[in-house]
């Protein structure tokens, strides 16, 4: 009885103090758009809602007030989806960062079931090429010195990167490591962290071997000096990171592409969709955010509409085939 | 006291409010620390006026604090208790502001099998300090473990347990737990009590305290804040021990003293102690990312919950959370002391308000708190079904406090361990190898035996 | 350290934790488990939550821990069930009646398990619903269901 009489206090009292303080911090509108990235702060989905959603389409007027950001971590984008498709269906100021990584979990069925058709895909406005990379100070001095390790010792050698188990930073591993004739892709120790950003911080603190993760994630580390990017699988060197060799100039012909872009919920309006597709298409071809995509190592790659909803269609079903052929798929 | 609808089901209850109203997240920490700071004070009006404490934190303050109103001192003893308050809080937060960012600086060393580790170590200490049994305690913190699992994995994406639910793909969100098990419990406890014979309200008199009297009880004051900072960053500790300790050093120190018989520094003790200890425990909770209380485990999912991952990143990743947070303690700490002297005649009032009124409220708040989170009526369900358990679960002496710490950590746990065991390829070696693993787990260890410390402690307490 | 206790009177719900252990890891048998690696799949951790329960839910059976177990009193539940029957009630009826419509019949069977009259029960329900509908629909703009006609 008495706690429920504290309780009021607390709420009365605490509202109270919070209702002042608020006012030197800042106050959010409801009814605001918002990006869920469906992980953590620091990774590539992250950036795709904070830089081309909540900063261009803000700056130049696209969206009333400001965007929200909310980072949703978890199951390699897994957990977002289902929340969207469960809990979100038609909430119309709703969109969602999405890339290769999230159709290559559609592609192999890991999304709880749920199909690319249960949500709405709008536009694609950038690309971000594979990397591998090591510490500064790692014993692996080129492409080949670490696949002799997966070779040699693959339990011991281990590589982080931010997509899940069987996600698309571990398929990019596993398809070098295909090219390079390892047969036993299963025993390659790879460890899945909530994004690019925390798995990186394995490779900073050398607890990790090797990091596989997308360019834009590692133009910052790269800059510092912190990390050596052993090679980005893209088919020519890319301007933000000009050190870096391709895979195809060490011998392992493997190209992979991280289109990145958004979805929506499935059952909002068609003129609102419409809306969506026309504000991400103009993002896309506008010179902000092409300065912007440059310096962080993304190469020019854009679909919008009905043209992106097949290009995802045509993604998942490469990547089905691709977990086959890789032996992982059941 | 039964723990339950306090500050805890306030926050519970509060939440899917600020969830929909996209407040930014530094904002709505900072109205739970004042839901926190606030349900405090409310407590310690009714364990002086009333001799009923509302938390176990607040027990110590009963024993002089009444004495005093029994004296027709009440107000000065009211009185006392904000000054000392605002002498432990604020006090309390510059040490807070200094040591976070030094523990911020281990951040690069914690890899999975160290956060790992200091997960088990906070459940090891939150089971041994909460009340009952150890083995009930831990079954406790397993079947949160067991809730938490619940839902898509966040390591290889498949759904575990949903039973081909759509409702639990997402998982089980926290704060039903919370509402159910904790309100929705306390509400049927509640509901098979017989309205008691309320304990003899005291008149509150007038809250003139003199300087000579503060002067004299400052060294008290400043002391107990230090000893009670210190307890409260062990994650477990909390204020109830914070304010034991702090009163029977105290009444070592202190001679000649009153201590029993309406000592004001009896007072001034627990509740400086009190108020530190809870600034000190959100250095864990931010830091390590480690709540070292109900509340503050409640908190924890909130921020889980707002995409924010409290941990030694925190300071770099949200530096607005952290700084916005000591900020506004301080800011609330004067607004304690400058709002609550002159309204607590105000809040003696609101505590003799008919139970029935209360009582609707608080069930009303349940089931809307419920609803908004994802506007579905199968979490008002969810909470009744939560509500039963909890019921018989305290009914049969299980605490509660280590179930919600399962809930809210069980997938971080879960996949640190993993990461962990893949690293070291299945070894399990791996948790007792770096410095860190190894410091954890003596704390684990040390924690485990200090229960029976503090209870001859309190014994003594009790016994002078 | 506590101590494991002897004798007492809660074997019962260890051996209901017990059974609940044993269901929980059965039905983590049935988890489609895909691809990982590491030897730890995804229902491993369901396994090891649930052989816990059930050791310790053993434990407890064995050596049950001494507090003093008030008998539960089943007059009680005369005033529990009708508590818990307008909360299942409410969710159903929600999405038809919308929320004033519920969360007044719910509130007046609350009030008057709580000790009020009939007139206290029923001013009080309208009240709160109204302010609570008034603070929540009105000016947070948070629905709380809108019932049949207002879809």
């Amino acid at each position: 009885m008495r706690n429920s009489m504290q309780s009021i206090l607390g709420i009365l009292t605490g509202t109270a103090i919070a209702a002042t303080t608020m006012l030197g911090v800042a106050v959010a509108k409801p009814g605001n758009t918002e990006c869920i990235a469906p992980a953590g702060a620091g990774g590539g989905w992250d950036f795709t809602c904070r830089v081309p959603a909540a900063q261009v389409m803000g700056d130049m007027g696209l969206i009333d007030g400001t965007m929200a950001v909310t980072n949703m971590s978890g199951a390699g984008g897994g957990k977002a989806y289902a929340h969207v498709v469960t809990k979100r269906g038609d909430d119309e100021n709703l969109i969602v960062a999405a890339s290769m990584a999230t159709a290559a979990r559609l592609g192999q069925n890991v999304y709880s079931g749920f199909k690319a058709s249960d949500v709405r895909w709008v536009g694609a406005l950038g690309a971000d090429y594979g990397a591998i990379a090591v510490h500064k100070d790692s014993q692996f001095k080129t492409l080949g010195d670490l696949v002799t390790a997966m070779k040699d010792n693959p339990r011991r050698t281990a590589i982080v990167g931010g997509s899940s188990a069987g996600g698309w930073d571990h398929l990019k591993v596993l398809i070098v490591a295909d090219k390079a004739g390892i047969s036993d892709l299963k025993a390659i120790n790879y460890i899945s962290f909530d994004n690019g950003g925390t798995a990186m911080l394995e490779i900073l603190s050398k607890r990790a071997d090797a990091f596989t993760g997308d360019i834009s994630e590692l133009v910052e580390y790269d800059k510092q000096g912190n990390i050596r990017i052993l090679a980005i699988l893209a088919p020519d060197r890319i301007s933000a990171v000009p050190s870096a060799k391709t895979a195809k100039e060490q011998g392992y012909d493997v190209i992979g592409a991280n289109w990145r872009g958004f979805y929506v919920p499935k059952n909002i309006s068609a003129a609102r969709y419409n809306e969506w597709v026309d504000i991400v298409t103009k993002v896309a071809n506008s010179s902000q955010w092409a300065d912007l995509s440059a310096k962080n190592g993304l190469a020019p790659f854009t679909s919008f509409g009905k043209d992106f909803e097949n290009f995802v269609g045509g993604q998942i079903g490469k990547v089905a085939q691709i977990s086959n052929d890789l032996g992982f798929m059941k | 006291m039964l723990p339950g609808i306090g500050p805890v089901n306030a926050i519970a209850v509060l939440f899917p409010i600020v969830y929909t109203l996209e407040v930014p997240p530094a904002t709505v920490m900072i109205l739970f620390a004042g839901i926190y700071y606030g349900s405090q004070y409310g407590n310690s009006i009714s364990s002086i006026l009333l001799n009923v404490p509302g938390t176990s934190a607040a027990a110590v303050t009963t024993i002089d604090g009444y004495a005093m109103a029994k004296k027709g001192l009440g107000g000065k003893a009211l009185a006392m208790s904000a000054i000392a308050s605002f002498i432990g809080g604020t006090l309390s937060i510059f040490f807070l502001a200094f040591f976070a960012p030094k523990l911020a600086e281990l951040a690069i060393n914690f890899g999975p099998a160290e956060y790992t580790v200091l997960m088990v170590f906070a459940f090891i200490a939150l089971s041994s300090f909460s009340q009952g049994s150890l083995p009930k305690a831990i079954i406790s913190a397993f079947l949160g473990l067991a809730i938490a699992a619940i839902g898509i994995d966040s390591t290889t994406g498949v759904s575990r347990l949903t039973f081909g639910m759509m409702e639990l793909y997402d998982g089980i969100d926290f704060i039903v737990v919370v509402i159910g098990f904790f309100a929705v419990s306390e509400i049927l406890i509640m509901l098979g009590q017989k309205e008691g014979k309320q304990s003899q309200m005291q008149p509150l008199t007038s809250l003139w305290i003199t300087f000579k009297e503060i002067t004299e009880s400052l060294a008290t004051s400043l002391r107990s804040c230090f000893s009670g900072f210190l307890i409260g960053v062990l994650p477990g500790a909390g204020g109830t021990i914070a304010s034991f300790i702090a009163y029977a050093t105290e009444k070592k120190i202190l001679r000649p003293n009153q201590f029993g018989s309406g000592d004001i520094r009896g007072v001034a003790a627990p509740e400086s102690a009190n108020n530190s200890a809870s600034v000190g425990s959100f250095i864990p909770l931010l830091i390590l990312g480690v709540p070292g209380s109900e509340t503050t485990a409640v908190m924890l999912g909130g921020l889980i919950s707002f995409g924010i991952k409290p941990g030694p990143l925190l300071l770099e990743t949200s530096p607005d959370v952290f700084w916005g947070l000591a900020a506004s303690m301080f800011i609330g700490n004067l607004f304690l002391i400058i709002l609550n002297l002159p309204l607590v005649g105000l809040f003696a009032k609101i505590l003799q308000t008919p139970r029935w009124i209360l009582m609707s409220l608080i069930t009303m708040l349940c089931v809307v708190g419920a609803y908004t989170i994802n506007g579905s009526e199968f979490d008002v369900l969810l909470i009744l079904i939560f509500g039963l358990v909890g019921y018989f679960l305290r009914r049969a002496d299980f605490p509660l406090a280590p179930l919600i710490l399962g809930v809210v950590l069980g997938d971080l746990i879960e996949t640190n361990f993993r990461r962990a065991m893949i690293y070291s390829g299945g070894d399990i070696v791996i948790f007792f190898e770096s410095n860190i693993c190894l410091t954890l787990w003596v704390l684990a260890l040390v924690s485990l035996f200090a229960p029976t410390l503090i209870n001859s402690i309190q014994k003594k307490v009790h016994s002078q | 350290m506590k101590s494991w206790g002897e004798g007492g009177a809660d074997r019962l719900s260890a051996f209901i934790i017990l059974g609940f252990g044993l269901a929980y890891g059965y039905a983590g048998k049935f988890i489609q488990v895909g691809f990982y690696n590491g030897d730890i799949g995804p229902h491993h951790w369901i396994f090891m939550v649930a052989s816990v329960l059930v050791l310790l839910g053993f434990g407890l059976v064995l050596r049950p821990t001494q507090h003093q177990f008030e008998m539960e009193n089943w007059e009680d539940w005369r005033m529990r069930l009708p508590l818990v029957g307008v909360i299942i009630i409410y969710s159903v009826i929600l999405p038809y009646t919308g929320f004033l419509g519920a969360m007044i019949v719910m509130m007046i069977v609350v009030a008057k398990l709580f000790g009020a009259n009939w007139k206290q029960a029923t001013l009080c329900s309208v009240t709160l619903s109204l302010l609570c509908l008034l603070l929540f629909d009105h000016l947070l703009g948070i629905s709380l269901g809108r019932g049949l006609w207002l879809k």
